[in-house]
Order: structure tokens, then sequence, then C-alpha cells
């Protein structure tokens, strides 16, 4: 009897510790507290998402705040203090009835911590530290070494040299980055934003994107006058894209012939190692090169281009999209149709254009340097940082 | 009996080796997968000159949830002008072809529906039969429980800018998560198939696999590797083999979630693992020996190709182990050291896809801190797939009774969604 007692003590307390470790599930299974599914991020990859939410937000308050400073009495003429209905402080600025009017945000510590709203014309004082939002429902000139937490603007921006913005710009006009800058974060302008020297970003965006500062003299020697690249989608069905020879006779352009190491098939060389494609030749297919390609002077890809490394020079032409797993080197005066993906360092060098008008594409990479003269329509991902190297 | 049990030894010898490969395979990815660089190459390209592209849906009898797919790919941001939608209507017998033909009358020239009456049943055929309706470089493919969200197809096309990819696969999510404890599980497990095992083997530049929906086929590279299989229960597993041998990688978008509804029901989740094994086994009869040859595949991809084609062969191996070791220690021998290797390879080999500290490392990533209380109940999860995976080896889903080539059988997978029902 003690013998089965104690097999049933040890079975006992053997399935009781088994079921210790199932406690935790049998809860949740019961009391289901965590059923819902997951939560998709659905657009808040989009470059203007915090403007838009602010500009939403900002939207909401502008009644209650004009309403406010009508029945203020004699609101100050750098705008007045005001409250949002969650509390927040904030610094308003009315619109005035002269629009060409510019006013001048007070040099006040305490509007470091206020929410900056102005529906009027607006400039910074240099060396301003605005630790929150700032909305100005016209155009921004903001002065040397400001520090911004994020800004949306509804006509054109102008940021001073040395200035910071901590976290995103918005502008509906353009934007002009003065030199020494740094955008952390996301800017946007839906016209031209122009870079100075020295300016560092993480992710931009706008139609047009220039780099200043390259010399007349230098423009006209980097900048070719070949005629514009199409996108190689567009440009032949997929079927199509190993052109046939009749095809190619009609083009009389210096076809080069894929290597003997290349494996050749529907539209693609593949090579193992490294690559180079002459100067002045054309490529009629996509390109993937395990090692090294360089891409001679004034060379022209009609296919895509993949490889570990890309070394391009001067005035190449590449009608559609270049991949590279660690570095890539666009030279002066390059073209590029086509998204530039790059998992290591990109440099796009003097007076290159990426995309075109109306013709927006994406350079994504780790980190992105921009030559002087250099032109990106649409968006660019520096996972790091970015920088202008002039 | 010597010779037996020396044979039974050498056999239980292989089997814990191959159980202790997949082992440390399961902590690779997890260990990468928390703490190694993590690679999304192509989530930043939001603006491109996007490809016209095709996306097919196949459809059969799904009344219920059709017109949510299309709704939503229509309510996408996908340019209009380089988008045409085909859903495979395969001989429903429901109001899914009446369903189609409205969308076709309201979106003419967007949406195009094809009406299957006969041929071969099932999906590859379907994609088959739409191959010459295709239009564009890229088609994409979903079921028709799935919901894509408004920036799906641009994230899924992204990839195919990269002259090298031949295939895109996006994650799966379960929407109907919460409705019962199995459910549940495969909420567990499907994340942590995705959010570990794919994107560990995207990270490891290894052979992240194309799995049939919520992705996308080049087509120039479908057409090379021969086009559908039709005799094949599972296209997915089968085509991204066939990419691999000819030379196109297949990328994984962890970030390009989209919403599927997963089995509620035990014996629709069982049908569902016997097709997914035979058809997994029959890609590993048919590349193991090709993917061994191929040289200009790298050591890695051919270790990690071989590996993930023996997946569903792993249940059956553990359990030929523990036969192996009764046998051999009611002969006589000494098996304790067997024993203890094979119970740590074991534990860490349950699941399919995805051990259990792989689920953990998913919920964790997810943020889903309650719902990893479930781990321990996910070992009933693993004795269904065991049984499922033994059935699916033992009895195949071929029709072999005509007198022609055996025939793939279709299980309609059941929809719980009512029809007109709000989604996300």
């Amino acid at each position: 009897v003690r013998s089965a007692f104690a097999a049933l003590l040890v079975t006992a307390i053997a399935t009781g510790w088994f079921g210790l470790s199932l406690l935790p599930a049998l809860r949740e299974l019961l009391v289901r507290t965590d059923v819902e599914p997951l939560q998709l991020m659905r657009g808040a990859g989009d470059i203007r998402h915090f403007a838009i939410s602010f500009r939403r937000f900002v939207n909401a308050e502008l009644p209650q705040l004009a309403q406010h400073a009508s029945s203020t009495s004699g609101p100050g003429a750098h705008g007045f203090p005001a409250s949002l209905r969650d509390g927040a402080s904030a610094w308003y600025i009315p619109a005035r009835g002269d629009h060409t009017a510019t006013i001048a945000l007070p040099d006040a510590s305490d509007l470091s911590e206020r929410v900056v709203i102005s529906e009027a014309e607006l400039m910074i004082p240099s060396g301003a530290l605005l630790l929150k939002e700032l909305f100005v429902d016209s155009s921004l000139r903001g002065g040397d070494s400001a520090v911004y937490r994020a800004v949306l603007v509804t006509g054109n921006a102008t940021l001073g040299s040395a200035s910071t913005v901590l976290r995103w710009i918005d502008a509906d006009g353009d934007l002009e980055v003065g030199e020494r800058s740094v955008l952390h974060g996301r800017a946007s302008a839906y016209g031209t934003m122009t870079l100075e020297r020295g300016v560092r970003f993480q992710r931009i965006a706008a139609p047009r994107i220039c780099v200043a500062g390259l010399r007349a003299a230098r423009w006209s020697d980097v900048r070719q006058e070949a005629s514009e690249p199409t996108f190689a989608w567009d440009a032949a069905p997929a079927r199509e894209r190993v052109l046939t020879k009749a095809v190619r006779d009609t083009l009389s352009l210096e076809m080069l012939v894929p290597p003997d190491s290349a494996k050749v098939s529907f539209g693609r060389w593949l090579i193992d190692g490294d690559f180079t494609v002459p100067a002045g030749a054309t490529v009629d297919s996509d390109l993937v090169v395990s090692g090294v390609l360089k891409i001679g002077e004034g060379a022209t890809v009609r296919g895509a281009v993949k490889s570990a490394t890309l070394m391009g020079e001067d005035r190449v032409v590449y009608h559609d999209a270049i991949v590279a797993t660690s570095y890539m080197v666009l030279g002066a005066g390059s073209k590029v149709v086509g998204p530039v993906v790059v998992e290591g360092e990109a440099v796009v060098g003097e007076g290159c254009r990426v995309g075109g008008p109306g013709d927006e594409t994406t350079i994504s990479a780790v980190s992105v340097r921009l030559g002087a003269g250099a032109e990106v329509y649409g968006e660019i991902w520096a996972r790091e940082w970015g920088s202008v190297d002039l | 009996v010597s010779l037996f049990l020396d044979i039974c030894t050498w056999l239980l010898t292989g089997i814990v080796a191959v159980l202790c490969v997949y082992t440390v395979r399961h902590y690779l990815f997890t260990v990468n997968r928390l703490f190694g660089k993590q690679r999304h190459p192509y989530v930043d390209v939001e603006l491109a000159r996007w490809p016209h592209i095709t996306v097919c849906i196949a459809a059969h009898n799904e009344e219920q949830v059709i017109a949510h797919i299309i709704d939503a790919l229509l309510a996408g941001d996908y340019p209009r002008d380089r988008l045409t939608i085909i859903p495979l209507n395969d001989r429903s017998t429901d109001r899914t072809a009446e369903i189609l033909d409205g969308y076709s009358a309201t979106h003419p020239g967007l949406v195009r529906p094809i009406h299957r009456l006969d041929g071969p049943p099932g999906k590859a055929a379907a994609l088959r039969d739409a191959m010459a309706h295709v239009r564009g470089e890229v088609l994409i493919v979903f079921d028709a429980d799935y919901l894509p969200g408004k920036s799906l197809l641009r994230q899924l096309v992204a990839p195919f800018f990269d002259p090298q990819v031949g295939a895109v696969m996006g994650r799966v999510v379960p929407l109907n998560a919460g409705s019962n404890l199995l459910t549940r599980m495969l909420d567990l497990e499907r994340s942590a198939g995705y959010q570990v095992d794919q994107q560990a083997r995207m990270n490891l530049k290894l052979v992240p696999q194309y799995g049939g929906t919520v992705g996308g086929v080049r087509v120039r590279a479908l057409e090379q590797c021969g086009g559908w299989r039709t005799d094949t229960l599972t296209e997915d597993t089968d085509l991204t083999y066939r990419l691999l041998l000819c030379g196109w990688e297949t990328v994984y978008q962890n970030r390009s979630e989209c919403y599927e509804e997963v089995p509620e029901q035990w014996p629709v989740r069982v049908r569902q693992i016997i097709r997914w094994a035979d058809g997994h086994n029959q890609a590993m009869r048919d590349y193991s020996f090709a993917l061994l040859r191929e040289r200009v595949l790298g050591l890695r991809q051919r270790i990690d190709g071989l590996l993930l084609l023996g997946v569903y062969t792993v249940a059956s191996m553990t359990l030929a182990g523990w036969l192996l070791t009764l046998i051999i220690w009611y002969g006589g021998r000494g098996v304790t050291g067997f024993s203890a290797v094979l119970i740590v390879a074991s534990y860490n080999t349950l699941g399919n896809f995805a051990s259990f500290f792989e689920v953990a490392a998913a919920a964790r990533l997810d943020g889903h801190s309650a719902r990893v209380r479930l781990l321990p109940l996910l070992l009933m999860g693993y004795l269904v797939t065991l049984i499922a995976v033994l059935r699916g080896i033992a009895r195949g889903r071929r029709d072999r009774s005509g007198d022609g080539p055996p025939t793939v059988i279709w299980d309609k997978t059941c929809r719980y969604r009512l029809e007109g029902s709000e989604v996300p």
C-alpha cells in the first residue's frame, strides 16, 4: 500500500510539476489578453506621414486659435501665447492684412517649449531653438544655426546655414537648405529642394533635389548632350529584351558581345567574377556581375545592372536600375533612369542626374554622397547618413 | 541480430546527425534575427517608373471573400495604367463568376476575369492558363482570402528592379488569429516562419522561399525555367528551386505584410499539411541532386536549399530515431549518449519551419508579449503536424485511378469570413 501510495504521490507531483508550466498558457487561452491580429504598418513609410498628421492637427486647431485672436485685445506684434486643445502651450501668429509682411519670431527662450503656429510669413532669428513643432501657413526664412524639431510650411522654406532639423521638415513649395545644415529624419518638398555645401541628411524627397555649387565651366564639361535615356521596361516588352540582330543593326550602336564566361539567357548576362564594359560601348541586356563591374566612359547600359561593386566612369547612361551589394560610384555627368539600391555607400558624382522631370525615382543606400551639381528627381534614403561633398 | 543492431545504430547515428544540423540551423536563424544585421534592400524604393504588372487571384468558390481582395487591390496606390487584375475563376459553382463579371463591367480593361470550365484542377493549372493573358514584366499572385494593403503591390514589385531577382515573397499575417486555439497557434507559427525563418534566410543570402501567394514572379524568369508545373501540389516550392537552378534569386520582403485567413478547423489544417508535405517531398526528390550539382550556386545556398527541401522529413526522422533507440536498447546495446542527443535534437526541431524558440523570438520581434505564453500548447499542434506529415508521405495527394499520369487532388480550403463583412 505504501509503495502504491508513493508511486501515486510521485505521479501526482510529476503531473503537477508539468502542469505548472502550462498555467500561463492555460490562463492566456481562457482570458484571451492578446488575440488581435498583428497591426500592419500601413502608410507610416510615407515620407510625409508625420507632416500629414501634423497638418490635420493644426487645421483642427486653427479655428479656435483665430477665434481666440479676435477676442484677445491687442495681441503682440509678434503673436501671443495660446493653449491647444490637448493642453500644449503654443505661440500663435495670426494672418496679417499685409500679406507681404514678414513677422520675426521673438527671440524669447520660452518659445523653445511652445508649438509655434504662424499664419503669416515668418522669419526665425539666428540661433533659435524650437523644440516643439513649427507650422507656417506661408513662407519661412530661418536664421543661421537655428534648431527645429519639426517644421511644416505651406510656402517656400529657407533654412540658414548650420541649421538643424531634429525630426522632419515639409514644405509645399521650395526648400533651400543652407550649408553645413543637418537634416535628421525626413525632409520633403513639393517644389525644388536645394542642398548647399556640407549638408547632411537621412531621408529626403522632392520632385527635384539639386546640389548647388557646380562651376559653370565644369558644368559644361560633365554634362552630356546625349539623347534622353528611356526606361528599359518601357522600351521593350519582356519577351523582346534580347534584341534580334535585325533590330541591333538598325540601332547602329557599338554593341558589346557577352564574354565567353557569361551565362546569357532571357535578356541577361550572368558573369561570375569581375567585368569591364569598355568606354563607349553599349550593353543591350541586364548585367549581373558577382564581383566588380567597371563601366567605361560614355558607355550605355540599356538593361538593369547588378554587381557587388559598381565603378562607373564619367558620362555613362543607365537606362534601367542599378543594384550594388557593397559600393557604387557614378562618374561625373552620368544619367540613371531607374532606382538605385546600394547595400553600402553610394557616390553620385558631379553633375549626375538620377531620375528625370516627372519621372521620379529612388536612391536607397546605407550612406550617400552627392557631388556638386547632382540632381535627383524623387527620393533619397540614406539609412545612416547622406552628405553633400563639394 | 548483431548485424541488424549495427545497421540500426548506424541509422540512428545518421538521424541524430541530421537532426543536430537542423538544430544548429534553427539556432543560427534565431540568433541572426535577434542580433544580426537585417537586410531589407528594396523596402525604401517608393518612387520609380513602375512596370506594367498583372495580378492573378486564384479563386474556386470564393464568393465570401473575392470582393474583398479586389476592392483592396483597386484601393491600392499602384498606377492604374500599369495594372491588370486577372481573377482566375476555376470552375466555381457559387456566385464567384457573377461577382467577377460585375467588377469586369465596372472596371473594364483593369479587371479581366478568366473563367475556367475544364482542364486540370488547381492553382498551378489555372496560372498556367492565365499566362497567355498576362501583361508586363511581373506577375503577382494572391489567394482569394488575402487582403493586400494600399502600398503592397509597389513593395512587392520593387525588388524586381534587381535583375537577379526572379521571385519575391511577402509576409503572411493571419487576420483571424484570435478565433480559437488552432488559429492562435497558427498565428505563432506563421510569425516564426516569416519573421524569423524567412528573414534570416534573406539576411544570410540563403534561399528564401516563394510561398505562392503575397508574392510575385518575373515573367521572363518563369518562362526560362519552364513555366508553371501542374503535376505538383506545391507549385511555389517547386518554382523556388527551378528559379534557383536557373540563376534567379528569390527574395523575402518582411515589411510587405498581407492579411490572410488561417484554417479554424483541425481537419482543414491536417489536409493543408498533407498537401504541403507531399508537394515539398516531391520537390525534394526532383531537385536535391540538381542542387548538389549546380556549381553556380554558393555552398551556403546549396546547403540551405537542401535543408529546406528536407524540412518535411524531420518529423518522420524524429519518430524513426526514437523507434531505433527502443530497438537498440531492447537489443541489449547501450544508447544513453544517443538518447541524450536525440532528446535535445528532437526538442529543437519540433515544428515544420520554426522551432519553439523561433516562435518566441518572432513574438518578441512583433511586440506580442502575452500570446507567447501559448507556446507549450504548440506541442499539441506539433503532434497533429507529425501525424499529418506521415499521412502525407504514406498516401500522397494524387489520383491514380485513370489511365493517364496521376493528377493532383486539390482540397478547397474553407473560408470563415462572412460575405459583406467588414475587413481592415
